[in-house]
Parts: C-alpha cells; sequence; structure tokens
C-alpha cells in the first residue's frame, strides 16, 4: 500500500471519527431545528399572498343577478322545509324532487343503506340535472347540500333552500357550459360516498346503494353548502381537508375568498375557529397558529371535515362552505349566499380545463396565505435525517469500530471484550453481523400489528361478546390487543435472551458479534426514518406528529444496566403507544373507534390500518430493545 | 358587304337553331329540377319548441356515372363534389347540444350526436379511399369546418349500422359501393357553417322560410342541428328512372319558457323575423304546426288546411296538422301561438319513445376504465330489434373479454336468453384505426339493457395532444340503429325467429336512429410545462456562463512589461514570472506575428540573464 493510499485512509478516519463525535449532538441540533421550524410555520414572514394561478377563473369579474326574488324564493323554500321536520325521510324527499321538477330539471333519488361500525346507515339521496343548453354535457359542475349540518343534528335547512332556489335560478340562463347537478344528501357523508360510487358505477365499500339512470358527465368540481338553522350567519367558513389528507386545488379556495371579498365582503374563517379575515388581512401568530394546528389535525387524522372530501378520490375539487352564526359585523343572508354561489359557480364555469393550475399541496396559516410543499417539507424531511444518520451511526457501531466502541462506551460495554485479540493489524475489527433475528423481530411485530388491526377493526363485533361479560366495549378490544401485544414483546425479549446466551457459550474464544439490540434499533430507525419521510409526502401532518412524538425517546432509548430506567422508558413507550394517547388525551374510545373504522370501512381512511399496522409495531419493537440483554 | 351581312345572318340563324334543337333535346330527357320548402314547428311536451326547416331539390334523369350536364336548382358546389369524387349517398350532420330524446320524443330526421357527422357510400373505383380524403377535404372547405381531420384513425366501415336511405339493391350494393363513416364529437358549430349551408338554397336567405334564418336567434337555443343528405330516389315503383335528391334541414330546439315562463311564441319571437313571402322558385312552400293533442290554446291566424299524417317521431298515430301555404300568404304575417296559462308547469311523467339510451363512463383515475350504456326498451309486450354501433378511439385499449351484457341488472348465463344476436367486433390498431363494436340486439320488453366494457387509457406521445387547453378527449356518440314496430315488421321478426340464420339487417329498414350522449376522457397528461422549465433553466444557466467562459476562451492574455519598474518586481518572484513566460511561448507559436513574439523573446532572454546574475547575489549574501 502506498504512503499516499494511508494518508488517505489516515484523513478518511479521522472525517469519520470526527463525525461520529458530532452525530449525536448534530441529531438533536436537527430535531430543534425541525421542530423549530415547525413553529416560523404561522409567521407571516415565511407564507406569501395566495393568488389566482388559472387564468379563466377571473373570480368577482361578472355582475351577480341573484336578487330578492331570489331571495324570496330561497325564504319560501326555508319555512317549508323547516315545517317538514317532522315527516318521514320519504316526504322531504318527493318534496325536494318535485320542487327540482318544477324548475325543469331531470330528477332522481337514489337509496341506500349500509351497516357499519354496529350501525345501520341508511338513507335516500335526491338530486337535479340542469342540462345546461346547446351543451355536449360532457363536464359537470355539483352544487351539493347535505340534509344535517356537520354537527350530525341541526338541519342544514337555508344550505337546502339555498341550494334550490339558486339552481332554479341558473335555469335561467343559457351561457353555461357545463351541466350542474345539484345534490342533496342524507345520512350524513355516507350518502355522498353512495352517491359517488354509483356515479363513477365503482363500487368501492359495503355500501348498498341503487344504481343511477340519471347522469351527467365527468364533474369538474363541487361546492357544498353547509348554513345551519334558519338565522342569519356573521361569517363565512371555508373547510377544504377531504380523506386521508388530500385538499383541493388551492385556485378552488381562492376563488370562493376572493369572490367573498370582492362582491360581499363577509368575513372569512377557516374551519369554525373563530379568527375572522377580511380582505388581505393575514392575522396574527396565534390566530395562524391556531388555523394551521386545526387544519393539521384534520389532515392527520385523514378525517374529512364535510361532504366535500369524499370528492377527491375521483380528482373532483370541492369545499364546503360553512355559515358561522356568531360574530361581529354585519350578519349576511340568503342574498350574499345566493350571489357567492352564483359568482364561484360562474368562474367555475370559465374552467377550459380541469383546475391543475395551482398548488394541491399547501398549508393555510390564514386565508389568503399559504405555505407550498416546498416551504413545509424541509422540517419533517429534517426530523427523519436525524434518525437516518443515527441509525447509521449504530450500523457502524456494530461492526468496524468495535475497539473505539470499547474505549469510549466502557461503562454500557463488559469488560469481556477487552479480552478481544491484541493482534489485530489494523485498528479495525470486523466483527460479524448477525441481522436475521431483528429482522425477524420487526416482521413478528409488524404481524402482531396486523392481528391488532383485525381485531379493533372488528370492534363492535367484539363488543357483542363482551356484553356477556358485562364490561365496556372498548375495554374488551383494549384487553385483547395489549395481550397481543404482551405476547409479542415477550416472546421476542425472551427469544433475545436465550440467543444472547447462546452466543456467549458459542463465541468464547471468538470475536463476539455485535449486540442484538443494537442492529435492532439502527433497523428500526431507519425503518421509521423511512416510513416518516415517505408518509411527509402523502400527510405532511400526519407524518409531523407521529416523528414529534417519536424522535426524542427513540434516540434516547436503549437498554440499560438500570432496571428503573427500564422501567422509565416502558412508562413513556406504553404512553405513547395509540391506547397510552388515547387515555392520556381523554378521548372518547367508543366514539373514537366508531368514527376511525366507519371511515376506514366505507370511504378507506388509512389512519386506522397506518397506526394498527406500522405505528404501533414500532413501538412494540422498542420495547423488546429495551429489555433486550446488552451484551 | 351585304353578302358578309347575309352569311352572318344565316350563320346565326343555323346556330340558334342547333341550340334550340339541343335544348329540346336535353328538356325532352329531363323535367326541370324541382325544390320544395317546409317548416314544421312542433311544441314539446316539456314546453320546449322544436322548428324544422326542410329544403330540397329533386334533379331528375339521374343516372349513375352520367355528369351533370347543367345545372339548375341543384348546387353546383354539391353537384361537383358528387360527381368528382364517385359518391353514391353522402350524408353531413352539424349539431350542437343534445336531443333529449325522454323528454322530446324522436326528431323528424334521424339528428346526429353532437358534433360533425359524416358517411357516405362510395363507388368502388380503385381509388375509393383516397376519393373519401378527398371528399372530406373539400366539404371542409365547403362548410369551414374541421371535416379534414376525419382520417384514418377515425374512418370506419360500418358492417350493420347506416344502411343507404336511398333505394339499393342489396347484391349491387356489396359489390359495388362501400360505406364510409367519420364523425368529429368536439366540432363546434356556428354561423360560419350556417352561412355556405344557406347559399345552397335555390333563393338564399332573401325569401321563403329561409328568411328565417337567424344566426342569432337559431344559436341561442337548446338544441340546434343542420344536415345535408344527397341521396337518390325513385321516380317510378319499379325503380327504373332515378332522381338525384339534396335535402337540407335544420332543426333547432327552442326554450320560450326559460324567459317567460311560459309556452307562448310567435315567429318573430322565436326567430326575429317576420314571415316574407314564399321564394318563387319553389314548387311547394309550406308551414306546419304540429297541434298539441290536450291543452288551451289557440294559433292566430287560422290555418289554410288542417290535415291528419303520421310523423315519424312515433308509432302509428296520426297527428292533426295545421299547414299554411306561403305562396297564398300575406308578407309580413305573424304567426302565433298563445297558451291560457299563467305559467307552465313541467309534466312529472312525460310519455317516453319506446327506444332511448344513455352511456357513461364508469371508474375513475387515469389508468384505467369502462363504458357502459344503458338501453331502455319502454314497450311493454314487444321485444325490439336493434343495431347498437359504437366507435372508440385507439387511445382506449377495449378488452373484449370484459364485454358484458345485462338485463335489468341481472347477467345472462343461458344463450337464448343473450340478447346479443350478431356482434361485430374491430379490434384498434394503434395510431391507424379505432375500436368498432356493433351489435345486433333483440331487446326484451319492459327492459333495461345494459352492455358494458373495460378499458386501460394508453400514454399518449407528448406530440400527440392537441396544442390547446387539455381538457380531455371526446368520445363520439353511440348509435342505435331501430325501425318502426308495425305490422310488416311483427310478421318478419315472426319469420325471422324461424329462420334465425338471416340477418334482421335485410328485414327492417332501421329509420330511427338514437344517438347517445358524447364522453369526455382524461388521458394520463405529461407535465407539460417541464420542458417549458427545463428551457428556462437550461438558458439562464447559459446565458450566466456561457458569456464568461467564451470570454475567457477567445480573449488572449498578453503580459505587458514596463522595462524599468517592472524588472525589480519580477526579480522577487522567480517562479511566477516562469510560468507567465511558458505561458507566452504558447501565445507566441499561435496567435502573434514573429516581430512582436521577436521582440518579446529578446526581452525575456534579458530577463533570464538579470535573473542568474540576480541569484548569484542572493547566495553570496546568505553565505
Amino acid at each position: 500500500m502506498s504512503l499516499t493510499a494511508i494518508a488517505r485512509l489516515k484523513k478518511r478516519r479521522l472525517l469519520v471519527r470526527s463525525l461520529k463525535k458530532w452525530i449525536p449532538k448534530l441529531r438533536y441540533l436537527l430535531f430543534l431545528v425541525g421542530v423549530g421550524w415547525l413553529f416560523i410555520f404561522p409567521s407571516e414572514k415565511y407564507s406569501k399572498y395566495t393568488y389566482i394561478s388559472e387564468n379563466a377563473l377571473l373570480p368577482g369579474q361578472v355582475n351577480t343577478y341573484y336578487s330578492w326574488s331570489q331571495v324570496f324564493d330561497a325564504t319560501a323554500y326555508r319555512d317549508r322545509i323547516e315545517s317538514m321536520s317532522n315527516l318521514s325521510n320519504i316526504e322531504k324527499v318527493n318534496y325536494i324532487e318535485g320542487e327540482l321538477r318544477k324548475a325543469g330539471l331531470k330528477t332522481a333519488t337514489q337509496n341506500f343503506s349500509v351497516i357499519s361500525s354496529g350501525k345501520v346507515i341508511s338513507g335516500i339521496n335526491t338530486f337535479g340535472v340542469l342540462n345546461s343548453p346547446r351543451t355536449d354535457g360532457t363536464e359537470a359542475l355539483v352544487l351539493s347540500a347535505p340534509w344535517k349540518s356537520k354537527d350530525g343534528v341541526t338541519t342544514n335547512v337555508n344550505g337546502i333552500a339555498a341550494a334550490l332556489s339558486i339552481v332554479k335560478f341558473f335555469k335561467n340562463y343559457t351561457y353555461w357550459s357545463k351541466d350542474i347537478i345539484i345534490l342533496i344528501t342524507d345520512g350524513g357523508e355516507a350518502g355522498v360516498q353512495a352517491w359517488l360510487e354509483s356515479y363513477h358505477d365503482h363500487k368501492q365499500s359495503g355500501i348498498e346503494a341503487s344504481p343511477l339512470l340519471l347522469r351527467s358527465g365527468a364533474i369538474q368540481a363541487a361546492i357544498n353548502l353547509d348554513f345551519p338553522g334558519t338565522s342569519s350567519y356573521k361569517a363565512l367558513g371555508l373547510f377544504f381537508e377531504g380523506l386521508n389528507g388530500q385538499l383541493p386545488n388551492l385556485d378552488l379556495i381562492n376563488t370562493v375568498i376572493r369572490v367573498c371579498h370582492v362582491s360581499n365582503s363577509i368575513p372569512i374563517m377557516l374551519h369554525d375557529t373563530g379568527h375572522y379575515y377580511t380582505h388581505y388581512d393575514s392575522g396574527d401568530y396565534r390566530s395562524s397558529f391556531y388555523n394551521l394546528i386545526k387544519s393539521m389535525k384534520y389532515q392527520a387524522l385523514g378525517h374529512p371535515t364535510g361532504s366535500h372530501g369524499l370528492f377527491f378520490r375521483y380528482k373532483i375539487d370541492a369545499i364546503t362552505l360553512y355559515g358561522q352564526v356568531d360574530g361581529p359585523g354585519n350578519s349576511y343572508d340568503f342574498f350574499e349566499i345566493g350571489s357567492i354561489v352564483e359568482s364561484t359557480f360562474r368562474s367555475l364555469n370559465n374552467l377550459l380545463e380541469h383546475l391543475h393550475q395551482s398548488f394541491f399541496f399547501y398549508l393555510l396559516p390564514s386565508p389568503e396565505r399559504y405555505i407550498s410543499i416546498g416551504s413545509y417539507l424541509p422540517p419533517a424531511i429534517l426530523l427523519a435525517v436525524g434518525l437516518i444518520f443515527h441509525a447509521l451511526e449504530l450500523w457502524g457501531t456494530t461492526s468496524d469500530d468495535a475497539i473505539e466502541l470499547i474505549s469510549s462506551n466502557d461503562n454500557v460495554q463488559s469488560s469481556s471484550s477487552v479480552n478481544a485479540p491484541a493482534s489485530a493489524p489494523l485498528a479495525y475489527l470486523r466483527r460479524p453481523r448477525e441481522i436475521l433475528m431483528p429482522v425477524a423481530a420487526l416482521v413478528i411485530s409488524h404481524f402482531a400489528g396486523i392481528i391488532i388491526f383485525f381485531v379493533v377493526k372488528n370492534h363492535f363485533e367484539l363488543s357483542q361478546i363482551s356484553n356477556i361479560f358485562g364490561i365496556a366495549g372498548y375495554l374488551f378490544t383494549l384487553v385483547i390487543t395489549t395481550n397481543i401485544s404482551t405476547i409479542a414483546t415477550v416472546g421476542l425479549i425472551s427469544a433475545f435472551q436465550n440467543r444472547s446466551h447462546k452466543i456467549k457459550s458459542d463465541h468464547h474464544n471468538q470475536l463476539l458479534p455485535s449486540p442484538d439490540w443494537i442492529i435492532l434499533k439502527s433497523i428500526t430507525l431507519a425503518f421509521t426514518a423511512m416510513i416518516i419521510s415517505c408518509l411527509s409526502l402523502l400527510n405532511f401532518s400526519l407524518a409531523v406528529f407521529i416523528s414529534i412524538i417519536v424522535v426524542i425517546p427513540f434516540s434516547l432509548f436503549q437498554p440499560s444496566v438500570h432496571q428503573i430506567i427500564r422501567y422509565l422508558e416502558l412508562i413513556v413507550l406504553v404512553l405513547i403507544s395509540p391506547p397510552g394517547i388515547l387515555i392520556i388525551s381523554k378521548t372518547n374510545i367508543e366514539e373514537f373507534l366508531r368514527w376511525t373504522i366507519m371511515e376506514y370501512e366505507l370511504f378507506g381512511n388509512y389512519f386506522l390500518p397506518f397506526i394498527c399496522c406500522l405505528y404501533w409495531p414500532i413501538i412494540l419493537v422498542y420495547v423488546v430493545i429495551i429489555f433486550s440483554p446488552i451484551k | 358587304m351585304f353578302k358578309n351581312m347575309r352569311n352572318y345572318l344565316q350563320s346565326l340563324f343555323l346556330f340558334t337553331l342547333v341550340f334550340l334543337t339541343i335544348n329540346e333535346i336535353i328538356a325532352e330527357s329531363q323535367q326541370p329540377d324541382k325544390f320544395k320548402e317546409a317548416l314544421t314547428i312542433k311544441p314539446l311536451s316539456d314546453g320546449k319548441l322544436l322548428t324544422h326547416f326542410q329544403f330540397s331539390v329533386k334533379h331528375y334523369g339521374y343516372k349513375e356515372g352520367v355528369v351533370f350536364s347543367h345545372y339548375n336548382f341543384f348546387p353546383r358546389a354539391i353537384g361537383q363534389i358528387f360527381q368528382t369524387y364517385n359518391v353514391r349517398e353522402l350524408h353531413l350532420t352539424f349539431t350542437q347540444g343534445r336531443w333529449n330524446y325522454e323528454d322530446w320524443g324522436y326528431p323528424f330526421v334521424p339528428s346526429a350526436g353532437t358534433g360533425v357527422e359524416l358517411w357516405a357510400w362510395l363507388w368502388k373505383d380503385g381509388k375509393l379511399d383516397e376519393n373519401w380524403k378527398s371528399l372530406t377535404n373539400a366539404l371542409a372547405g365547403l362548410f369551414c369546418a374541421s371535416l379534414n381531420f376525419i382520417d384514418d384513425t377515425i374512418t370506419v366501415q360500418p358492417k350493420l349500422s347506416f344502411r343507404p336511405e336511398g333505394p339499393f339493391n342489396e347484391t349491387e350494393l356489396t359489390e359495388r359501393a362501400e360505406l364510409r363513416y367519420g364523425s368529429l364529437p368536439h366540432e363546434n358549430v356556428c354561423t360560419e357553417n350556417l352561412t355556405p349551408w344557406i347559399k345552397l338554397l335555390p333563393c338564399k336567405s332573401t325569401s321563403g322560410i329561409a328568411s328565417l334564418l337567424n344566426g342569432h336567434k337559431l344559436y341561442d337555443s337548446n338544441f340546434h342541428s343542420m344536415s345535408i343528405h344527397v341521396q337518390p330516389s325513385c321516380e317510378d315503383p319499379d325503380c327504373i328512372n332515378q332522381q338525384l335528391e339534396i335535402i337540407q334541414t335544420v332543426s333547432t330546439v327552442i326554450d320560450p319558457v326559460r324567459n317567460s315562463g311560459k309556452r307562448d311564441w310567435s315567429l318573430n319571437k322565436v326567430f326575429g323575423r317576420r314571415l316574407s313571402q314564399a321564394c318563387p322558385l319553389a314548387e311547394e312552400s309550406n308551414l306546419e304546426i304540429i297541434i298539441p293533442e290536450n291543452g288551451d290554446y289557440k294559433i292566430i291566424p287560422d290555418a289554410d288546411d288542417i290535415i291528419q299524417r303520421s310523423m315519424g317521431d312515433t308509432v302509428d298515430v296520426e297527428k292533426k296538422i295545421a299547414v299554411y301555404n306561403l305562396k297564398k300568404i300575406e308578407p309580413d304575417t305573424e304567426l302565433s301561438m298563445i297558451w291560457n296559462e299563467d305559467q307552465f308547469e313541467y309534466n312529472f311523467n312525460p310519455v317516453q319513445p319506446q327506444i332511448f339510451a344513455h352511456r357513461f363512463f364508469t371508474g375513475y383515475g387515469q389508468e384505467r376504465g369502462g363504458i357502459k350504456v344503458n338501453i331502455f326498451n319502454k314497450s311493454p309486450n314487444i321485444s325490439i330489434p336493434i343495431i347498437y354501433y359504437d366507435v372508440i378511439p385507439w387511445y382506449l385499449k377495449l378488452y373484449l373479454h370484459t364485454l358484458k351484457v345485462q338485463i335489468n341488472g341481472k347477467n345472462n348465463k343461458l344463450d337464448a336468453d343473450n340478447p346479443i344476436k350478431d356482434l361485430y367486433f374491430q379490434p384498434a390498431v394503434d395510431r391507424s384505426r379505432p375500436n368498432v363494436i356493433e351489435a345486433e340486439m333483440l331487446l326484451p320488453p319492459n327492459s333495461l339493457t345494459t352492455l358494458s366494457i373495460k378499458f386501460d387509457k394508453v400514454f399518449l406521445k407528448y406530440t400527440e395532444h392537441p396544442p390547446d387547453a387539455n381538457r380531455g378527449f371526446d368520445i363520439g356518440s353511440g348509435v342505435i340503429s331501430t325501425g318502426k314496430i308495425d305490422d310488416d315488421f311483427l310478421s318478419n321478426l315472426t319469420n325471422m325467429s324461424l329462420a334465425t340464420k338471416k340477418s334482421l339487417v335485410e328485414y327492417m329498414h332501421f329509420s330511427i336512429r338514437i344517438y347517445t350522449e358524447t364522453l369526455l376522457v382524461s388521458l394520463p397528461t405529461p407535465d407539460f410545462s417541464m420542458p417549458y422549465n427545463v428551457i428556462t433553466l437550461t438558458c439562464t444557466v447559459i446565458a450566466l456562463f456561457f458569456g464568461s467562459m467564451f470570454n475567457l476562451i477567445t480573449r488572449s492574455f498578453v503580459a505587458f512589461i514596463d522595462a524599468g519598474e517592472e524588472k525589480a518586481k519580477k526579480k522577487i518572484d522567480s517562479d511566477e514570472s516562469n510560468v507567465q513566460k511558458g505561458e507566452e511561448r504558447d501565445f507566441d507559436g499561435e496567435n502573434f506575428d514573429s516581430d512582436k513574439s521577436n521582440v518579446q523573446k529578446e526581452e525575456d532572454r534579458d530577463f533570464d540573464r538579470e535573473k542568474t546574475k540576480l541569484e548569484a547575489e542572493k547566495t553570496i549574501a546568505n553565505n
């Protein structure tokens, strides 16, 4: 070996050493930077003003003709709908269908029913199609209004009345380039799902629905009206998060906001947070922070915040307009609702192609400010990178630099490895890496996760059994899942202990393989980093929440000589496990299970499978790690 | 002088005589062209108003291959095209909007699906495909439409549908002529197509009912269809003498309810013009109003005549028709119909026609999908034979094994129950021909028959996307051909069940055509702005670096040495100057003329000498 090569090797070794010295600090630094970065998001300096990217939309550029005679119609509809509250579903549906028919629309109804999370959900959807004159009817826009408002109790009286009067009014004009479908859905979001599945003739869930014989073309966009009760409103809330954290094209939200500000100057609110915004109002740090947290919570849970959320799967951009009853300033009524919807539909009517120009990945700190994917992604990646550095460091430790490990980590390593052959020619020791067992542990715990998922999924069937024993349903499920977890972890721990004894007896004169826990931890960290970085693209919010919970404990925890520390670590792991989080946050577990299972079964929300099959198993592996033998 | 004059007169006389004789001969062999015009107005069940203009010119003494000797009323533009490209029958329809079969029944003439539809029977003359191509181009020029885009990837030869509308002999037809069909579903129809269409009429739009053709009103309607049919027809029962007939029609559906809430209409309101006198060239010029069966209304002024006739839209029901003879009518007559009602009430259960259909896409996403057709037979007790015809472009890859038929939502396993009696399927060839499905079916009474097939979407090359807004690709209408169900047909049907081998096509005159909706399919689309981004980025890089790099490479650097001052400086740093010297020598060889380089070299030598001296001094000093 030439001198230069040796010099290069020396240089490299120096570099590796200094890196290794810095990595532990670096990864905490990365965590701090990552989390700190998240706190910059609400700052006004970090986000940009939204803009209309699709030139064809021209929001707020048309004169609106929705006037008092339409308001008069809407008021009549409102009174009639309110008086029908005691009537049966069929009578209500007949009324709606009759009114649409009178307006000259083609109408149809759809019955559906499904059994999910132990409840029968059924209902009748009513819809009508306004065939735009002189067009080929290949494209359509949807104006939808559910029977019940988002709280599931109040009737969406004003929403339906407004929708009826608007469609009747739309019939008078010939400028529509797309058909307009009015959709009154029943049975909550299940009704929307039933209708969408039938419309696209693509059965996905267990919903039994009658086929549709009335259709229009490809749906380009949908506006959902949620104006509960019969009072007037103070502010307009926008709900836009859809299933699995999908978002509508930002142009759609911008259009609605611009229309509201330009034509009617109605204060806008993201969700129902109570923070109102006027035109070009960026809001303060606190309100932006609050908006972001709320939005990210919805996204992380993958929970559609309204009927609009189910349209996204079919590549239809949709948004819910919600009437907020209390707030400051002037109140608004049918007149403003009608003009906003009319103007928005006129803008959408201009579209020559599907909404595609603007962002699909964004965070909104306030209605008119956005953070694009390029700006919000780095923190999530930084958090994942910290884990990867740690994993690589451990991986290196398991083989090449055993001597250094001995010298630097004397307290962790037992003195037995000092007896390693002194005649080693180089300063590198190559210990065998045995990865089979750690990988098996990872696989087994994921397998346990899948079993847990099936148990949780069938929670409502199991609760029938638990009723026999007279205990609460969720306790029964909890007991089963914790039992599965315990069996898996205890089994794995004992397997590791047996193995370490065996290895000691097998290798007593040779070089010992690296401890299993290091390899296991290394693989688990790499796996977690992979999950987080992949997830950050699909569902940024979920990735961020998971990494904030997980990164610090996962970096710190390792088997300790002190039993107390081990048990302290165990307690923390139990607390950050799914049942632990549920109990800490004092969630109504029964309710939580009900909606997660329902959304999984009906809409295909991947939150439940993700938590059970990916998140829970990693926690289990960590329990195994902290209880495996140090050497 | 006089002699000359006489000769001249003689020859003139002779010439006139010959001319008159020839004229006489032509006149004997040929009757003059006949022109008829009619406007039919029909109130529809959902308050709309159908207006149907029909103009026909008959050219007598038509024989295949015989050149038009002269043009009278028959439009020369069409006649020449017809003759040059050896056409047997020609049908061209421009349509905007959808015909609503459920509320409006069947149209008077089969109005095509949205867009442009062209089909023609051409004589086999060895260059038929060339003729078809030229025909589409000629018509494109004539009607200002994109008909020239009907290329091989769109052209189809239907096997069962689109029989000739004129008289034909089956064996002669199959041996000597071929059918070509093409449609452009996303072709917009507007006044630039109407103007050349009107020019073909004998009276243009100056008089007669054609004067009502007002583009502003015609295109502000719910449906608009404009067509030209050129076909032979029989003069006598044995069809020995044939005529060539050109039928031009315009159908529009207008919605009087939209503005007033009432069904009342008048010619002035509908067309924005009043009726002038009949076209003087017309043999017949009528305005007909199909009188609704019920309702309280009056028509002003009273009709010249009220007749009963069966219309094409319903089965053996004779309708009362009010006829106005325009030859007798006063100029500027205002015709109107007034209903005695405050507001029109939409009919909740319209009388539906026997057969109608809806077609739609199934599934979502840009990878795969399916296409489904719901065909309804509303007849309570008659099985009705139909031919379903659908052309699917090559960029949807159909899978024939996924073709399924359902009746009332149930799969039919038994062959006997299978409504498909005969199926013709032409698989697509990428970039050269479309998929064609033609199915001969027998629809059970009061049933809903569903045909479905699945497909994969093709990832097109980026140049194959049209250079406009990426709205998607339009798929033309499916066509259902069926006939009138009468006693003749029923007896034929029983015969047919006895001899099942024989095709329905031979028994039935498929006079009714039902067009389904056109569809919009979105194919996987590349990021078109990406090449643009790449270009922008590359150009920026080039602009930033190329200039300076080019500058560095091409500029020659010459060290300028000032004899006195510079020498002292260079003495100190000998290393650097050596390098510099080397570089300069390189330049010497290439760029510098010898004079200059010599000077340089001498200087260098001086400098060298100086240096050695200096070094010697240095060593001494050190010692």
